[in-house]
């Protein structure tokens, strides 16, 4: 097992230095990074030359590419266009941010998904089953913005039909921080809508999977087995069939954690969180080459890594390919 | 001979049913899916009022009318969806909006059908190093955060026409039909009815278009259905924070955006146009489902 982690993270480090070959031409192929500086009236020459010096504009692409590998290694991704500003306190408080929102709405989808597909794949062809079936083809259909949009909508009727708050529309902590243990509160009355806005197409796309997947186990000679021991029932569903059927799970997890982080761009603009998705937007909109090659380089190591974690869930949960 | 045999004369009647080629059962077995056929139904029943959204509408998508502004939406008033702060009747926007929607959703899925079932023919049929390239290419592709890239490229590139829109979607979603179609071919290449047309001397170009692709039709066509509602998703996605569709093209995304300052208080101008991208999409996986069980097309899984 270590080993198998040792080799992949080895891979991981070549995968890691193409991408920023990738990212780096790609981003330069396509855009000026003084584009939009050039034509704004109040840049006097001499300042867009300093910015030309600074980030070494006037050398060669392969040059360029150097510098910013440097800058990436040495100086955590360097600073920003036009400020001058450091790149790395903003990003890294955005990841944090982000894997925390990302985390529970994913532990939440499957939480959820676990119910919905155990209940459904037990109690095949009932009413329970034909509501969920429905419900995830909504999940499938429902643009995740839209959706948001509608649970603020309530939040604030509810806030002014009854004069309780009971969830905040925006932001990611209060003005006044409250401490110790209201802090949590608080923060998860904050968290609450862009988690349930972010699992939706999550819990459609597991409870599916499950679903089928406890069909198929639920037939299989050792699930009769354990029936024919005499085992009750809530054994047989949640030891003995369930653990198998959420095997297969975990890779589809994985793959689906890009549509969630995807995601976390239209749900973090819409309800103003700091996180990753709002500081790409942000990068987009000032045209900040540097934080756009900086957010991205994050981005694919986050994807590397939880490949990985992945990989480590799946061995850890399937002995057979842990050799 | 103790147990007498049926008699021939019985069994050929027993056996007598009329001739139906493969089209005609697929329909009977598609039109038997009830849930399929009422949303081909209401679907149908959406584009044609898109398409005709000039003859349906008295009003013009970008026709003002201030002292009408901010109506709720009634039936007796004429605007059934109410109208947005300049006065514009709203249902007359969603359904141009709907109509921008669905062109650039069926760009994309006839584009990104066209391009991952070549890929996906090249790389099963030859196999070896031009396989494995196209699939490396692939792999990439997928891996590419899809939503942060286009809105990379509709910044530097975009200019926000349904077209462009159309173009930049289709270069990122035709991987998974690529997929399917190249596992089909790799299993419909060894079978013997291909081998037979390789030995008759059919040209690799003849094999491929007359032998097996027909056989891989059916996972295509549910595949790219789905698409058209992945589409619609992503296109509205983007559009909705403005890196999509531009004004003063309607799009139902962008109608959202625009009715988002106002939706505590005009709450139509967000659920009208939210409400018909559900129904959009959800009409369409009903169909790709009634179409995967008709086709009989287990490999055009949902990914």
């Amino acid at each position: 097992m270590l080993r198998f982690i040792a080799n992949r993270a080895f891979f991981s480090f070549f995968v890691l230095l193409a991408a920023t070959v990738v990212i780096f031409f790609g981003i330069s192929s396509i855009s000026d990074p003084l584009g939009e500086l050039r034509s704004e009236p109040n840049i006097s020459p001499e300042a867009l030359q300093r910015l030309i010096d600074r980030k070494h504009l006037e050398d060669p692409l392969i040059v360029q590419y150097g510098y910013w590998v440097k800058d990436m290694v040495t100086a955590q991704f360097g600073t920003d266009l036009k400020f001058d500003r450091a790149i790395w306190p903003e990003l890294s408080r955005s990841l944090v941010n982000t894997v925390q929102l990302v985390i529970l709405a994913e532990l939440f989808a499957i939480a959820m998904a676990i119910i919905i597909g155990v209940l459904a794949g037990r109690f095949q062809y009932s009413i329970f089953d034909y509501g969920t079936t429905v419900l995830s083809f909504i999940g499938y259909s429902i643009p995740i913005f839209w959706f948001a949009l509608i649970l603020q909508i309530m939040a604030v009727n509810f806030y002014q039909a009854t004069g309780i708050r009971a969830v905040y529309i925006s932001g990611l902590s209060s003005v006044d921080v409250p401490s110790g243990f209201m802090f949590y509160v608080d923060r998860l009355q904050h968290l609450i809508l862009p988690i349930l806005a972010l699992s939706v197409t999550s819990i459609a796309t597991y409870s599916r999977y499950l679903r089928a997947s406890m069909l198929e186990v639920i037939n299989s000679d050792y699930v009769r087995t354990a029936r024919a021991k005499g085992l009750n029932e809530r054994t047989v569903v949640l030891r003995h069939a369930l653990r198998n059927a959420a095997l297969p799970l975990a890779t589809v997890v994985g793959v689906n954690l890009g549509t969630v982080f995807s995601g976390t761009i239209i749900i973090e603009t819409i309800f103003s969180m700091p996180g990753m998705g709002l500081f790409f937007f942000n990068a987009l909109s000032t045209r900040d080459v540097y934080s756009i090659m900086a957010w991205l380089m994050v981005t694919a190591t986050l994807a590397l890594v939880f490949n990985l974690i992945t990989d480590i869930v799946y061995g850890v949960l399937d002995p057979r390919i842990r050799t | 001979m103790t147990v007498p045999l049926p008699s021939t004369a019985t069994d050929r009647e027993g056996l007598a049913v009329a001739h139906r080629s493969q089209f005609r059962l697929f329909v009977s077995r598609f039109f038997r899916h009830r849930v399929a056929m009422i949303s081909l139904i209401i679907l149908t029943a959406i584009v044609v009022a898109a398409l005709n959204a000039e003859s349906i509408s008295p009003y013009p998508y970008d026709g003002m009318n201030l002292p009408a502004s901010n109506l709720g939406p009634t039936i007796e008033g004429g605007h059934y969806f109410g109208t947005d702060k300049l006065g514009r009747d709203y249902f007359t926007r969603v359904l141009y909006g709907t109509r921008t929607t669905i062109f650039v959703a069926m760009t994309v899925a006839v584009l990104a059908t066209l391009t991952g079932t070549l890929i996906g023919a090249f790389a099963g049929y030859f196999g070896g190093r031009i396989d494995n390239m196209l699939m490396r290419i692939t792999d990439l592709v997928i891996i590419l955060p899809g939503l942060a890239l286009l809105m990379i490229l509709t910044t530097f590139l975009g200019e926000g026409t349904p077209i462009h829109v159309a173009v930049l979607l289709s270069s990122l979603l035709w991987t998974l039909v690529a997929r399917i179609v190249r596992a089909q071919f790799m299993s419909l290449k060894r079978r013997e009815f291909v081998e037979a047309a390789i030995l008759a001397g059919a040209s690799p170009w003849r094999v491929i278009w007359r032998h097996i692709l027909p056989n891989t039709l059916g996972p295509i066509i549910v595949n790219a259905t789905l698409t058209i509602s992945t589409a619609i998703l992503i296109e509205s996605a983007l559009s909705f924070i403005g890196f999509g569709v531009k004004p003063p093209t309607p799009a139902l995304g962008q109608l959202i955006s625009q009715g988002r300052g106002s939706m505590q208080t005009q709450w139509w101008l967000v659920t009208f146009p939210g409400l018909m991208i559900v129904t959009i999409c959800l009409t369409i996986n009903f169909i790709g489902d009634g179409l995967r069980d008709a086709l009989d097309a287990r490999q055009a899984q949902r990914s």
